[in-house]
């Protein structure tokens, strides 16, 4: 019985032990089975998460809990894997010889990351988020070729192993004033811990680890360099799949945990502004667009902590709500971002110039979800930000959402940037029309309909996660 | 919850545009008849739903309500009464002749009807929509499109206009987004439903008067209210003819009908106290937009000033706060709507045939484009209030009211109605009479196909100037009611 609860992480480390057979193979044998096994796997993860959606349960000494906001957030984790790898087919920038190791340490991170949103004791939460991260670690530098990569990959290290370290030094405090492990066990002491700032300390330190995920400000250091300096695939993931994990994780333990204190609000409502003013000020004079989506992933992550800042449960579903929108936004743009990057260079913004008369479908899906991004209606990203906003409204943020919708207009302006390059831009002597092929035409349209759906009628995803965020 | 015929008229241009993307590229004419046919469509609908509409009946009629998001207080709730029921009227009879002008386009033909039709739903949503999450989601659908509409289409330094115009735009929309969201946590009612919201909260005094305020400058901005009204000019000049049709046209109106249906209608006692400052914005308004026209020489540049001018006497109708300016000031919102597309159908046939829009440079076109010159005098008298033609009653309906509550006011729009009076017949003068330019020897006159386009405008504008009770007996009950109860 305890097997079938762990289904989802079951075949995820069946993906791992498989990519890292794949290592040992000769050369061609990898050219050629690699991908097309990769995306079965893929998609295998993601029907077992699918079934495993509705099972509840305690395993592994309770330390292990399976329920429906974990199950729910493994299936958005397997979804995203599976879109990433749909995309990394072609990975200009990765050497063939490192291939199985890229998709290797993709399935042991979005294992862990798994293992991150079902974490039910501290230790067991602490391990998932390292495997995740040195994972990630080694994602980074993958890349072949420059010296920047290698920048990127040992800042990317420093900056993680630190605030991993906070993260240890706050579980530290935790243990120290609750004398258990246990998230749940904490949360009855709850009342009694309150009183006692270290509580407060250790917490927020806690949080620090997941805030780094997320780039959200003053841990967003790592992001423009990392997301400039690793291959476009190994960004995505970062960008997407990471994101989502540290999101279940901050609303578990804010849910969980949360010493709702003034002090610990207002914390989150100056790391919210911040982000999301810093990320939009500095993302309209980037000239490279990883840069670009890096610092549009700060203000992303801004916005996202003011639906979690206001520590209620419509807060909560909207932050889910916004994650799941983000990935699939998000995603497109680095799909398409994929497909222009041709050599192993990174996709200037000029770069983007024409893509309406070289590929008209694709500069339609970098439209719809740059536009997404930037909170424009009727797409996903309006509806999610909508939600957001009204549940920091309802505690009476008003300071967050005036600038919170301000932020959004300025973000149009280097949206619109690219937007511009994209449809008025003129491809000087004959322009060479990109070939979709059918795979990213069904993922393009795909992406613009559900970005679309969930813009216009989130009625049945709404439901589906207030269900999942009552814990 | 029945499937009524304000969710057809919505759903015309959004069949349209589907039914658009399915087209292959190359088949241009046929894309062109479909608009054609979803907005005749459109046309035919709202005037079966004017045939329905009771007048006399100040309730909402046509209502028609599905939950959407019910746990978020998010309704898909429709309803006409009379201060939409001309402006959805309005809105088609735009968009249609909007795509009878844009018949000879030829660039990127799929894009820009499928823009086109897409901008067209947010419009006709606005006008329908009675909660404000549709209100705002519409607003932002009817604003959106505008840019790359412009930014592709357009002429006159279309990069810089398009991006000055969204950005102002949405600025102004994002102070409407905050609001919204404040008019919901603190009604508590749990709900975005305008009506509801009206008929069960009064809100706090202070918050009423930042909001009010709010939501006037915000949905000013769209309404070209000075001094936000800079993106309007710039604009109108840069975007394509359909476009700038419906955009002085119908999309200013949504501005100032988002001020009557929501800051109005919510907050009427922060009315009264802003009422002065807002009448005063728009005898800015008035004045500024009209003494700017009379230094322009390009007569799209010209046609734009004007819409500022005249937007201001509908701001100004609306500060007054009686039935008279209210009337004038919906009456003004339709008229000026037919005039500016009129106006702009009649400039965009020019430039297309002449290459230039400075009247200097054009001259005695009146020999030799008889019809369009009509058309665009038609319009020009309009402007300026000749009585027989709609601007007349409508003006005057609002300078009435304005001289009995803002003397000041009354008297700079008096002042700015003969300003008018002269840039317009100046205007007229130097591209119409004297001698005809010799490069403009072979140009045409506009085809029976635009001659009907144009003429269905000029029909509103001469109906109505000689029959204005045709319009005022749809706005005057349901304004007489409004300010008898307070709101």
């Amino acid at each position: 019985m305890t097997s079938s609860l762990f289904l989802p992480e079951i075949f995820m480390m069946i993906i791992a032990t498989v990519f890292f057979l794949f290592i040992f193979l000769k050369e061609e044998t990898v050219k050629k089975y690699l991908y097309p096994c990769s995306l079965i796997l893929g998609a295998i993860t993601m029907i077992a998460s699918f079934f495993s959606l509705s099972q509840k349960g305690l395993i592994f000494f309770n330390t292990y809990e399976i329920n429906a906001f974990s199950q729910s957030f493994k299936l958005i984790l397997a979804a995203s894997l599976f879109l990433i790898v749909t995309i990394s087919d072609r990975t200009p920038s990765l050497n063939a010889e490192v291939k199985p190791e890229f998709f290797l340490f993709l399935s042991t991170a979005t294992l862990a990351m798994m293992m991150l949103t079902s974490a039910a004791e501290l230790i067991t939460l602490f391990i998932a988020l390292e495997l995740a991260s040195t994972s990630q670690y080694i994602l980074v530098p993958l890349r072949r070729g420059k010296l920047l990569n290698a920048e990127s990959g040992i800042k990317y290290l420093l900056f993680g192993a630190a605030a991993s370290a906070l993260t240890l030094y706050g579980l530290s405090f935790i243990f120290g004033t609750a004398q258990t492990t246990f998230i749940r066990d904490i949360a009855t002491r709850l009342p009694d811990l309150l009183h006692q700032p270290i509580f407060g300390v250790g917490f927020f330190l806690t949080s620090v680890g997941f805030l780094f995920k997320l780039a959200a400000f003053p841990f967003h250091f790592w992001a423009p360099d990392v997301y400039e300096g690793a291959a476009t695939q190994v960004t995505a993931f970062i960008a997407t799949t990471s994101k989502a994990a540290a999101v279940a994780v901050l609303i578990k333990l804010i849910y969980l945990l949360s010493p709702s204190s003034d002090t610990f609000t207002s914390v989150l409502v100056l790391l919210s502004l911040l982000s999301m003013s810093l990320g939009n000020l500095a993302a309209m004079i980037q000239k490279d667009m990883k840069r670009m989506l890096a610092y549009s992933s700060i203000a992303q992550a801004g916005y996202l902590l003011a639906g979690l800042l206001s520590q209620s449960p419509e807060g909560y579903a909207a932050v889910v709500f916004y994650i799941i929108s983000y990935l699939i936004m998000n995603f497109s743009a680095f799909m398409v971002l994929a497909r222009i990057a041709e050599s192993d260079d990174n996709p200037q913004i000029k770069n983007f110039t024409g893509l309406a008369d070289r590929s008209p479908l694709l500069a339609l899906t970098l439209l719809i979800s740059l536009l997404s991004l930037a909170g424009i209606p009727p797409l996903a990203g309006f509806t999610g930000k909508w939600f957001l906003f009204s549940a920091a409204m309802a505690k009476g943020h008003w300071l967050v959402v005036l600038i919170g919708v301000i932020n959004s207009v300025i973000s149009l302006y280097y949206y619109l940037m690219v937007i511009k390059e994209a449809y008025l831009g003129k491809v000087e002597g004959n322009a060479n029309t990109l070939v979709v092929d059918i795979k990213t035409r069904l993922i393009s349209y795909a992406a613009i309909i559900s970005l679309v759906i969930m813009g216009v009628f989130p009625t049945p995803l709404i439901h589906w996660i207030e269900g999942m965020v009552r814990f | 919850m029945h499937f009524g015929i304000l969710t057809s008229i919505l759903l015309c241009p959004v069949i349209g545009m589907i039914l658009i993307l399915f087209t292959p590229r190359k088949s241009e004419q046929a894309i062109k008849i479909i608009s054609l046919i979803v907005s005749g469509i459109s046309v035919f609908l709202s005037f079966i739903a004017y045939n329905r509409f009771d007048p006399s009946n100040v309730l909402l009629q046509m209502e028609e309500k599905i939950s959407w998001l019910p746990q978020y207080g998010i309704n898909y709730w429709n309803g006409v009464d009379g201060l939409n029921i001309g402006m959805i009227l309005l809105t088609s009879i735009v968009i249609f002749t909007g795509v009878i002008v844009s018949w000879k386009l030829n660039y990127r033909v799929k894009e820009f009807f499928a823009l086109l039709l897409f901008l067209v739903t947010g419009v006709f949503g606005v006008f329908m929509t009675l909660n404000l999450f549709f209100f705002f989601l519409f607003y932002e659908v009817a604003v959106l499109p505008m840019y790359l509409l412009i930014a592709i289409w357009g002429s006159t330094n279309k990069e810089y206009a398009a991006l000055k115009l969204t950005i102002y735009l949405l600025l102004g929309s994002a102070f409407m987004f905050a609001i919204f969201l404040a008019i919901y946590s603190l009604a508590g009612a749990h709900t975005f439903d305008l009506m509801t919201i009206k008929d069960k909260v009064t809100f706090d005094p202070a918050f009423q008067k930042i909001a009010y305020i709010g939501l006037f400058l915000g949905c000013g901005v769209l309404a070209g209210c000075w001094p936000f009204h800079v993106w309007s000019p710039d604009g109108h000049v840069a975007a394509p003819t359909a476009v700038s049709m419906l955009h002085a046209g119908v999309l200013m109106k949504l501005g100032a009908y988002g001020i009557i249906r929501v800051a109005l209608f919510l907050f009427p006692q922060a009315a009264q106290a802003w009422a002065p400052f807002t009448a005063t914005l728009a005898t800015f308004n008035i004045l500024y937009g009209a003494l700017v026209a009379t230094q322009q020489r390009d007569l799209k540049y010209v046609i734009g000033y004007s819409s500022v001018s005249h937007m201001g006497i509908v701001l100004l109708g609306i500060s007054t706060l009686t039935v008279t300016g209210l009337n004038g000031a919906l009456f003004q919102m339709f008229s000026h709507g037919i005039m500016t597309a009129l106006f702009f159908a009649c400039v965009g046939h020019i430039y297309d045939e002449c290459h230039t829009r400075f009247f200097d440079e054009l001259g005695g076109l009146a020999h030799k484009i008889p019809i369009l010159s009509t058309f665009f005098i038609i319009a020009g008298l309009t402007g300026l209030g000749l009585p027989g033609l709609s601007g007349f009653p409508s003006e005057l309906l609002v300078l009435i009211a304005a001289i009995k509550t803002y003397p000041i006011s009354g008297i700079a729009t008096a002042i700015g109605v003969v300003v008018t009076t002269f840039y317009v017949v100046s205007a007229i003068m130097k591209a119409f009479y004297g001698p005809l330019n010799k490069n403009f020897e072979h140009i045409k006159d506009i085809d029976l196909w635009q001659y009907f386009g144009r003429g269905i405008l000029v029909a509103f504008l001469i109906i109505l100037g000689v029959w204005p009770k045709l319009f005022l007996n749809l706005v005057n009950p349901i304004t007489t009611y409004l300010l008898l109860k307070g709101f």
